[in-house]
This record gives C-alpha cells, structure tokens and sequence, in this order.
C-alpha cells in the first residue's frame, strides 16, 4: 500500500512541477521579446566580451531621435576590441546606427570616432545611407522587414586615434542609434527634364529623385512622370536624363520615355534608351521581354554614381509641331531591381 | 479469455506510470530544445545546415513514392539529369513515412519536429524501461531515460542531424535481446528485429552498425567472462532469425548496397582513414562540455581559443558529465560489492568509450605524441575491416552507446542509494527529491539553452511560380557552396523541379566537381568567397568563350533558371554576377528581396 502510494506520490509531484515549468514557460512566452538591438564590446574574435547591453523598445525615448548608449570596460590585454552591433529578429522599427565614439573615462576626453557606415557586416546587409542629423552625415540602417540577425563588427582597435595604447584604461564605448518607423530614403536615380544644356542659360525644367523603398515590385517597369513647360525661347532644345545615383543598392533598366500632352491624352514623343547618348562605361544595352523597346540600356550596381544618359535635344514633337512654351508630362520607364 | 477492460485493469499501475514518464519525457524535449513562441510550424532546433537537408528527405521519401511511384532511393531531383543513388546517403524512410500525413498540412518543419520529439521521447522511454527491467526501480531508472535521452552526444546531434537524434529504437534492440538471453522466447527475437529496423531506418545504418557492435560484445560477454557456451537452442534460433528478419525486411536496401559495395560503385562513400580520425571524439571531449554549454561554454570558449581546438560541434559532444561521475564513484566505493555485479555495464561504457576515441588517440586535436610523429592506435582502426566500416565517417557515434551503459550504471548506483540509505528509505518522499535533484543537475550540465533554432521556414516566391510550370528542366541556385545546396533542396520541395547541384551526406565528388567546373558556377563560387575577385579572374570566367562553355553546358543539364540568392552572396558579389548575366542573358526575368532569376532560352 506505501509502496503504491508513493509511486502515485511520485507521479503527482512529477506531473504537477513538469507542469508548472511548462506552464509558467509557455505563459511568459506569449509576451514577444521587446529587445531590438544588442551591442558590446569585445575581443578575441567575440570569444571575450568585455561589456554588453541588450536594448529593448523601451530603452529609446522616442522614434526618430539618436539616443546614446555606453558601454564601460577596461582591456587588460593588447587584444584589438571590436564595437559590435546586432539586429534581432523580430523588430517593428527600423533601426539607424550612427556611430561609435571611444571615451577615456580618466581624463574625460574622446579617443576615437567610427562611423558604423565604415564597418564590415555580416549577416543581412545593413544599408548606408545620408541623414542630416547624424555626427558623421552617413549611417547605416536595418530595415524592419529584415527578420534575421546581421552584425556590425571590427575595428580590432589595439591603439586610439593618437597611437597610444588602450590596455589598462577605463574606457567607455558610445553608440549612437535611433529607430525610425519611416526608412530613411536610399536614392537611386536622378531623373530630369533639361533645356539649354550647353549654353550658359541651361535651365532644369523639372526633376526628381527615386528612392528605392518607393519600388515595389522589380519585375515590372515603373513610371516616373515629369510635368515641365518648355520656355518660349530656347537655344538647345528639351532633353531627358537619367543620372545613375544607386549607391551599389540597385541594377536599373530603362526602357523608354515618352512625352505626352493635355492630361497624358496625346502621345507627342517617344524615345528608346538605346537612342541615348551615355557618358562613362557602365550603361549597357541588353534585352528585356517585358521592355516596350526591342533593347534597354541597364546599369549595374557596380558602377560608379553620376553616369549620365542624356540626349537628343529636341525642339519639336513627332508631328512636328514646336514644343516651346507649351506644358509637357515626360515619363521614364524604368526597372529597378534591389541587389 | 482476456478482455480488454481485464488487461486494463491488470497494468492500469504501468500505463499510469509509463504515461507520466513519456510525459515529462515530452515536455523536458520542449522545454529543453525549443524557445518561446514554440512554434512547432516554423522553428526547428539546430544550425539548420543539414536539417534542411533532412526535411528534403522527409519530402522525397512522400513524393517518390506517392507522386512518382518510386524508389526513394534513386533520384534524379538533386545532380539532375544523371541523378545519384541514396543508398548511402542519410536517407531516413521510416521518418518520411511517418511524416507522410502531416507534410501538406501542417508542413516540413512540423514533420521533422515531430520525429525530433519521437527520438527523444523513445530514447528516453525506451532507455527507463531497459534500466527498469534489470533495476526494478522506476525512480533510478527514470535517471537512466535521462542521461541517455539528453546526453551531449544526442543534444549535439540534434544540431543538424535528424537521423542521429533518431535513438529511440536502440534501447529497445538491447532490451529485447536481453529479454531473448534470459527467455529464450523468439517473440522477444522479432522485437529486437523490429527495433533493429526502427534504429536503420528511423535512424542511421550507423545505429545498425553499432547495434551488430554490440552483439557482438554481448555475446563475447557471456562467452568470454561468464564462461557461458551452453546456450538454449531457442536462444540460438533467436538470435538468428534476428538477422533473418533484418536482412528480409531491409533486403530491399541493403541487397543494392552490397551490390554497389562489391560492384566499386560507391568508392565514393568511402572515408579514407584521415576523415574517420578527424570525426572521432577526443579525449578532453568526454571530460569538458561542448562550447555550446549553459553553464560552461564561455570558459569553454576562451579554451578554444587559447588552445586553438574546436570544442563544440555535433561529432565532439560526448561530454559524460560531472554529476555522473561522482554518482558512480560514490556507488562504486560505497557499494562495491554490489556494483561490482555489474561489471557488464561498466565495460560496455568503457568499450564505446574506446571505440568512440577512433583509429588512434587524440588529445587536445594532437594524434601524434612523439617526435617521431608516433600516434597511439586504437581498436577502432580493426573496425575498418568490417563490413561497412570504411563507410563510417564518425567513430565518436559510437558514444550513443556509452550513454546508454552510464544510464544503466548510475540507476544501479541511485538504486543501491535509495535502498541502504536509511533516511531516504525511511522516507517515500526523498526518492522522489533524489531524482528530481538529480536529473536537474545533469541536465543543467549537459543543458546547451537557449538551444539553437531555426526559424526560416520562408521559401522564396519565384519556387512557387517554378511549381505551376509543368515542363520538365531543371534549376541552378547560386551561390552553390556546401551547405547552402541544403537549403535550395528544402526550396525545392515547393518548387518539385530538379536541381543541377545535390547537398547529400555521401556525395559523388566527380558530379560535383563537373558542376563546379562550369565558368558561371565558378565565377560564383570565386565571389562567393571574395566579392573583390581579381579582374583576370572575373575577366577569364566571363570572356566569351568561357561564357559560351557555361550555357553550353547549362543547356546540357536541361538548366532553364539561374537563380542567385542575394542573402548568401556579397552584395557587390551580386552585383558582378547580375551584371553579367544582365549582359549575356538579359533583363532578370523576376526578381525579389531575395532572389534574381533568370531565365536561360
């Protein structure tokens, strides 16, 4: 009989604590983490971690505002530390990294600044970018659609900016990081409507620049349309440029662009990119069976920024008939395909 | 007769008590392998390399036999056109059959979590019961369905490899060919086949290999130390048909095998004996937990790298715990007269200790201790003159077994505690705490929380649109190194169309290198290495006779997409490739966050 009711003993205390462990797992599992970023400071390729800090939501203040957060540490070896920076999965804000700035504690001074749009990545990219109110102008930022853990690592830094040594120092590590709900814009062309090119009175009729989180789908061509009024007098006629300013983000097509009047209902100008006149090496012409155009020109994301295709400069319509003075909307046909 | 109710009623104490255990047997495998939100649909536990590999697997065995109509072990679905045998490859059937009902509803990573927990809670279950039959105490015996159901060896597999996680059929096998020893009864003989074939196919030929291992030291046992030759003919039989029935059910299997062993076909399987060196267990192994440790892996760490040598990774988990240790030398030295009965346990614990250690000795990753270079050999290196034994990559496998034997000892060792110790067996309650204090040590010890997870169950769009096309091609994915070609296998799974390139556990290196030998396939593996790959190098591979050589042979192998996954490549590596293909293929003929395709005419 005590034999029987310990085992029923046993069972019970199994069955109710197993129960509870899992229970009380699964309840404090539903609150998802609120931890967006993780940083440190470490050595010896991560192995020693001299300082760490996970920071949640709550941790910033506000959307939209660079906030600071220090790590204090003190290296006893001549190992090179690294300002490490981790995205973690699950975020609903996106997240800008400025910059990283080295304080000795004793004397009160900065010893070193990194910007973080310099640092190697690893894991998915994390893309530089231009904001104003950053300490170094270009930042790196992390989209919230980016559901894996990427780094920021390096610099192995043994020496401040002065050469002196940074063992046995009390240090502390400032990283400067905000999160947005809006991405900051990744421009990637410059479209624009020109006359009098040449001339000293060359004016810009009408431009405008493409931010990729604009495109939303790659494997259509999109239309950026351009409204201009061609002036009454002109000595070079109306030309329509594109200006590669993809940043390594982006391979554009384009197709063709076309000029229409009154309200897009009469078409009085077509061009094929392939017409075009193209400065630098990296406009290429290829094929495209979604392209309106039997060829389109393509830049990859390899080349460099400012490669122009510009040209002809027209005057009149394809009827023939004179465009100046009258009001034109010009529309590019592009593909942007994100790398 | 017996009527159900009847037998009810009599072992409604050991369904009661059996059901408790593979209960908590369950939700220690959960709590102890999966982290919040528990999402048994999109997380799978491990670094995701082969277990993506795997869940191709589980899907292959479904789909060639219900959709096909054949063989699950020859496809032409990886190393398309020419295809390659399974025969050696880590197939698991018996999982993909299982799994079977669950694949198109509730998915691949449910399929493969819910073999996960049926190795655990098998191994676990089957390991009490085996330690219950020779200790007939169920609280030291829940220890041993413990350490051998959480061991290091079998949380260091589940890492990535879901036919090694797959023990639950080896407990069994040992049982049942006790049961047949002391018996005689050839029911018993048809159980162990079962388990036998639960073990193969469930889980590895590894496990078969071990378990004829283990035969043979059980029958060496009682021959050579209990001096024992008189055997019951039934036992004789028994022991016979356990082969037989293996070898008739398995015929299908293995007859090719043998065929393909004898015929040179699978020289390509072969291990040479450097590779069975470099996958066995070292010493400092067995006596330093993984760096993936709870409580150890920073320390752990830092000796890793003050020592350069890899601590962690699946093949060196065979940590035996400290907790272990000292609960078997307190048995051993308090009661030695008793333990010393079971001297069995402790030389099959010693024995896959040894066997596990591989060809020769190595300490701290150093084979060779002399300044002649002079190695320590092992018996291990005998085992390459078995049949199958040049096929065995990884000696320190055979730790599995060790487990089991620790398993064994310590419930003796907790057994002889609860029965001497006056106060604990004064009290009915302290067996209880004992255990609980117990299992909670050794598993916060071999613990490796937050146990590594996978959560990408995300398969890119375009493998969708790739399934709603119905002629027969085939797809290369780029980048195509090593165990990123996993992955692009569990993508096709949705797509259901051929790949050019294969990630399986026993490759045919020519097919693979003939593939890495297409310029395009190379340009990508170059920059996949060095986005900033030499101009020459880039200029070689893509000249236009190197670009005709690849379509050429793209065109070959029937190859309709290239697909290049961004995630996996540099993003100027990306850049180079798309530039390139933009030129001589074309606009990409979709493209998303993830993927650039294009499509070859």
């Amino acid at each position: 009989m005590t034999k029987k009711l310990s085992k029923h003993v046993f069972l019970l205390m199994v069955l109710i604590i197993s129960s509870l462990i899992f229970l009380s797992y699964v309840f404090f599992a539903k609150e998802p983490s609120r931890e967006l970023v993780y940083i440190d400071v470490a050595t010896k390729e991560g192995v020693q971690i001299l300082a760490a800090k996970k920071i949640c939501r709550e941790d910033f203040y506000d959307l939209n505002l660079y906030q600071e957060f220090n790590l204090t540490f003190s290296l006893s070896s001549q190992d090179g530390i690294e300002f490490r920076v981790k995205c973690l999965r699950d975020r609903d804000v996106n997240l800008v990294v400025d910059g990283i700035t080295l304080y000795d504690l004793k004397n009160d001074e900065q010893i070193f600044w990194e910007s973080a749009a310099d640092k190697p990545q690893k894991g998915a990219y994390w893309h530089v970018t231009v904001d104003r109110e950053a300490s170094g102008n270009r930042v790196v930022q992390m989209g919230s659609q980016v559901n894996t853990e990427s780094w920021l690592y390096g610099p192995y830094l043994c020496n401040d900016s002065r050469g002196e040594s940074l063992a046995n120092r009390k240090l502390c590590a400032s990283f400067r990081l905000k999160i947005t709900d809006v991405l900051l814009p990744i421009y990637v062309a410059e479209l624009s409507v020109l006359v009098n090119e040449g001339e000293e009175a060359a004016d810009c009729l009408a431009d405008t620049l493409i931010d990729l989180a604009t495109v939303k789908d790659e494997n259509a061509y999109n239309l950026f349309n351009l409204s201009f009024t061609v002036p009454p007098n002109v000595n070079q006629g109306v030309e329509f440029r594109v200006k590669n300013r993809n940043n390594g983000y982006c391979t554009l097509i384009v197709d063709d662009i076309t000029v229409y009047k009154n309200n897009f209902e009469e078409l009085v100008y077509r061009e094929c990119s392939t017409n075009k006149q193209v400065s630098g090496e990296g406009w290429i012409e290829t094929t495209d069976p979604e392209a309106l155009c039997p060829k389109v020109m393509f830049i990859s994301s390899t080349q460099r920024n400012e490669q122009l295709m510009y040209g002809p400069q027209i005057i009149t319509d394809v009827n023939g008939n004179s465009m100046l003075g009258e009001t034109y909307v010009a529309s590019f046909r592009i593909r942007i395909i994100k790398i | 007769m017996i009527s159900l109710k009847n037998l009810l009623a009599r072992y409604k104490d050991t369904v009661l008590i059996n059901t408790f255990v593979v209960w908590t047997f369950v939700i220690l495998t959960v709590l102890l392998l999966y982290s919040p939100p528990f999402d048994f649909l999109n997380q799978i536990p491990g670094d995701g390399g082969d277990g993506y590999q795997f869940m191709w697997d589980l899907w292959w065995v479904k789909y060639s036999t219900t959709e096909l109509g054949k063989s699950p072990y020859v496809t032409n679905y990886v190393f398309y056109p020419d295809g390659q045998s399974l025969f050696f490859h880590s197939l698991v059937p018996l999982a993909g059959v299982i799994t079977i009902p669950f694949q198109d509803s509730l998915g691949l990573f449910f399929s493969y979590n819910l073999i996960v927990i049926l190795g655990y809670v098998l191994g676990g279950f089957g390991a009490y019961l085996l330690a219950k039959y020779f200790t007939q105490n169920m609280y030291a015996s829940y220890l041993a369905g413990i350490i051998f159901a959480f061991s290091p060896y079998h949380l260091g597999h589940t890492l990535g490899h879901l036919n090694l996680i797959s023990v639950g059929g080896i407990p069994f096998y040992v049982l049942f060919l006790f049961k047949l020893r002391d018996t005689s009864n050839l029911k018993y003989a048809f159980f162990a086949s079962v388990f036998l074939l639960v073990s193969t196919f469930l889980g590895s030929f590894y496990y078969a290999f071990i378990l004829f291992v283990f035969t043979i030291f059980f029958l060496l046992y009682d021959i050579l130390l209990k001096r024992r030759i008189d055997f019951d003919r039934k036992f004789i039989y028994g022991l016979a048909l356990i082969p037989a029935i293996f070898l008739l059910v398995s015929g299908i299997v293995t007859v090719p095998m043998f065929y393909e062993s004898l015929s040179g076909k699978h020289a390509y399987a072969e291990m040479s004996i450097n590779d069975q060196i470099a996958n066995s267990a070292d010493l400092i192994n067995f006596l330093l937990p993984g760096s993936d440790n709870y409580f150890f892996g920073k320390h752990i760490k830092s000796i890793e790298y003050n020592f350069n040598i890899t601590l962690g990774g699946a093949e060196n988990m065979v940590y035996i715990g400290y907790t272990v240790v000292a609960l078997l030398l307190f048995s051993s030295y308090k009661y030695k007269n008793k333990m010393r009965k079971h001297v069995l346990w402790l030389l099959l614990t010693g024995t896959f200790i040894i066997l596990s250690l591989g060809p020769v000795l190595k300490i701290m990753g150093a084979t060779s201790f002399t300044q002649s270079d002079g190695g320590v050999p092992l018996p291990g290196f005998l085992l390459r003159y078995l049949p199958g034994g040049t096929v065995f990559q990884s000696p320190s496998r055979f730790a599995v077994i060790t487990y089991l034997g620790l398993g064994l000892l310590a419930a003796f060792g907790v057994k002889y505690i609860i029965e001497n110790v006056n106060i604990i067996r004064k009290h009915k309650v302290l067996p209880i705490f004992l255990i609980v204090v117990l299992s909670s040590l050794i598993i916060m010890e071999y613990n490796m929380s937050p146990y590594p997870s996978r959560y990408d169950s995300y398969v890119p769009q375009f493998y969708y649109q790739l399934r709603n096309m119905d002629d027969t091609f085939s797809v290369l994915d780029l980048p195509a190194h090593y165990q990123i070609v996993g992955w692009y296998m569990y993508c096709s799974t949705v797509s259901e169309k051929p790949l050019v390139d294969g990630y399986l556990s026993r490759v045919n290196l020519d097919a693979k290198q003939k593939l890495h030998d297409i310029p395009i396939v190379k340009l990508t593996d170059y920059l996949g290495e060095d986005a900033s790959t030499s101009t020459e190098v880039f200029l070689s591979l893509t000249d236009e006779k190197s670009t005709q050589d690849s379509f050429q042979k793209l065109s070959a192998l029937n190859v309709r997409f290239i697909i290049i996954h961004n995630p996996f490549l540099d993003k100027m590596a990306v850049g180079k490739v798309t530039e390139y293909l933009i030129k001589t293929v074309g606009a990409p003929f979709y493209a998303d966050y993830d993927t650039i395709v294009f499509k070859l005419v």
